[in-house]
């Protein structure tokens, strides 16, 4: 058919890692487009303009070196690979704060803690494409990430044993999280309200 | 004494936003030399939110929909629209660019300086570039997408042009979309009609036979189980009648799963997997997302 049949179902991790990079994500620039008042008449720089159809370009025409600014995360990395600015790392991908998250989960069994919903995606791409611009050593944090990973991985395993036919409450996990559970948890879950179905139809057939 | 005067403040920062979007959609018109003479955006001035970006938002929410969802949505027939007219614009704009390195004297001067300056200055053109390339990509997984589904259900889609349906077809496909399943089914009965179809006593000869041992037209699973992320209502929060406060203090849509009489409680902001038929009316209202 026209969409492939691994995709009719889901996302791939390409997609999801497409949607992730969407968002915004501060950087310093280290070049400056701001264009000065004082210059813009007169000499005509010929400085190309920014006119960008997905994502905000104002911040873009307005970059000043060492001047944080918000721009989507795959410009950010478009950027860093030219080597025209650096990424600052979101607040929560520091060690003490995911120690803090680490201990939450340790402390409730009952419920994942709030990271953000696309924390596996980010921090993958920042270890791989930005590590020399994180606060914390790179392998201290990436040992952190993968024990958040495993600790939420244990907690998914012990919530499969509630798969029901009515309803399932998953607040909080990530959207790559839930892209590799959806295939098992929808296949299962379907087929349980199959044989819930055909049981209630035979029960009514009885009275 | 305390005075909350935080309503006073919003009235404040209305303000300042407003004229702040007047200037900016000012800058916008002139950078947008090309194809446009000022009438198209005239036209949709008075019209709230159209910009690019929000439309591109509206277009991954509308993709993402799509791709999850076991029904085919209703075509975004105006989005469309105006996205494809920007993905126009944009490919003309960055060909003039590019016109515009070409006449460039500062890119012969073969000094570092001067290369370092052609670089940044060829960053935008980059990134204009990779951006369109964002845009095509969502547009043409969600047709394609579409597309599958077309294909799927193209049985079930001929019942829609009846008199009793709510939509008629018109308005769930687009025009091409339309064209696709009119021909592609009239491609896919002529190769059934011609090699096995013909042979059959008269009565078997129907494709769409839903009176037989098993129903021949594939509807869409309507209570499959989705992924759901319950987003809420856009801006004022007291404005949806459905939404329902628990003892919790958080806001919820209270829904009924009609198979097993059971009410659940979506609450905003909460991930749930669910029947598609039970959160339905509220993802064609946009409160609910697909993931």
């Amino acid at each position: 058919m026209s969409l492939p049949w691994k995709l009719q179902e889901t996302f791939s991790p390409e997609e999801i890692q497409f949607i992730v990079e969407n968002e915004p994500i501060k950087i310093f620039p280290r070049f400056t487009t701001r264009s000065k008042v004082r210059g813009n008449r007169g000499n005509k720089t010929g400085q190309t303009r920014w006119k960008l159809l997905t994502a905000s370009d104002e911040p873009l025409n307005n970059l000043v070196a060492i001047q944080t600014t918000e721009v989507a995360f795959w410009i950010a990395l478009l950027l860093k690979q030219q080597g025209k600015c650096s990424i600052v790392a979101p607040g929560w991908l520091r060690l003490t704060q995911l120690q803090r998250f680490i201990d939450y989960e340790l402390k409730n069994t009952e419920r994942f803690s709030e990271l953000p919903w696309n924390w596996l995606v980010v921090a993958q791409l920042l270890f791989s494409k930005a590590a020399d611009d994180l606060q914390d050593p790179v392998h201290l944090l990436r040992g952190k990430v993968q024990d958040l990973r495993e600790i939420r991985l244990g907690k998914i395993g012990q919530g499969l044993k509630h798969l029901n036919e009515s309803h399932l409450q998953l607040d909080n996990l990530s959207l790559l999280e839930i892209n590799e559970l959806r295939p098992f948890v929808l296949g299962v879950m379907n087929k349980l309200k199959q044989v819930h179905g055909s049981i209630a139809d035979e029960q009514e057939e009885e009275q | 004494m305390n005075i909350d005067i935080d309503d006073i403040l919003a009235d404040l920062d209305r303000d300042t936003t407003a004229i702040d979007s007047s200037i900016n959609s000012h800058a916008a018109n002139d950078t947008t030399i090309l194809g446009s003479d000022g009438i198209d955006t005239d036209k949709f001035r008075h019209l709230p939110v159209l910009s690019a970006v929000g439309d591109f938002e509206k277009l991954m929410a509308h993709w993402r929909n799509e791709r999850m969802s076991p029904e085919l949505l209703p075509y975004p027939h105006l989005l469309m629209e105006r996205t494809l007219r920007r993905v126009q614009e944009q490919l003309e704009h960055i060909e003039c660019v590019s016109m515009g390195y070409l006449e460039d004297p500062s890119a012969e001067n073969s000094t570092s300086e001067s290369s370092n300056n052609a670089l940044s200055n060829k960053l935008p053109l980059l990134c204009m570039e990779a951006d369109l390339e964002r845009l095509k990509f969502v547009l043409r997984s969600f047709l394609r997408c579409r597309l599958a589904k077309i294909d799927k259900y193209s049985l079930y889609l001929r019942q829609f042009n009846d008199e009793h349906v709510l939509l008629p077809l018109s308005e769930l496909l687009s025009r091409q979309e339309l064209e696709y399943h009119d021909r592609h089914s009239a491609i896919m009965l002529k190769l059934l009609n011609r090699a096995i179809l013909r042979h059959m006593p008269p009565e078997l000869q129907a494709v769409d036979d839903n009176d037989g041992s098993v129903k021949m037209v594939d509807e869409p699973e309507w209570n499959r189980f989705v992924f759901v992320y319950v987003n809420g209502p856009k801006a004022k929060q007291d404005s949806d009648p459905r939404l329902q406060v628990n003892e919790m203090g958080q806001q919820f849509y209270p829904v009924t799963i009609q198979e097993l009489q059971e009410e659940a409680e979506l609450t905003i902001g909460g991930i749930y997997v669910m029947r598609y038929n039970v959160v339905r009316d509220l993802i064609l209202d946009d409160m609910v997302q697909l993931i």
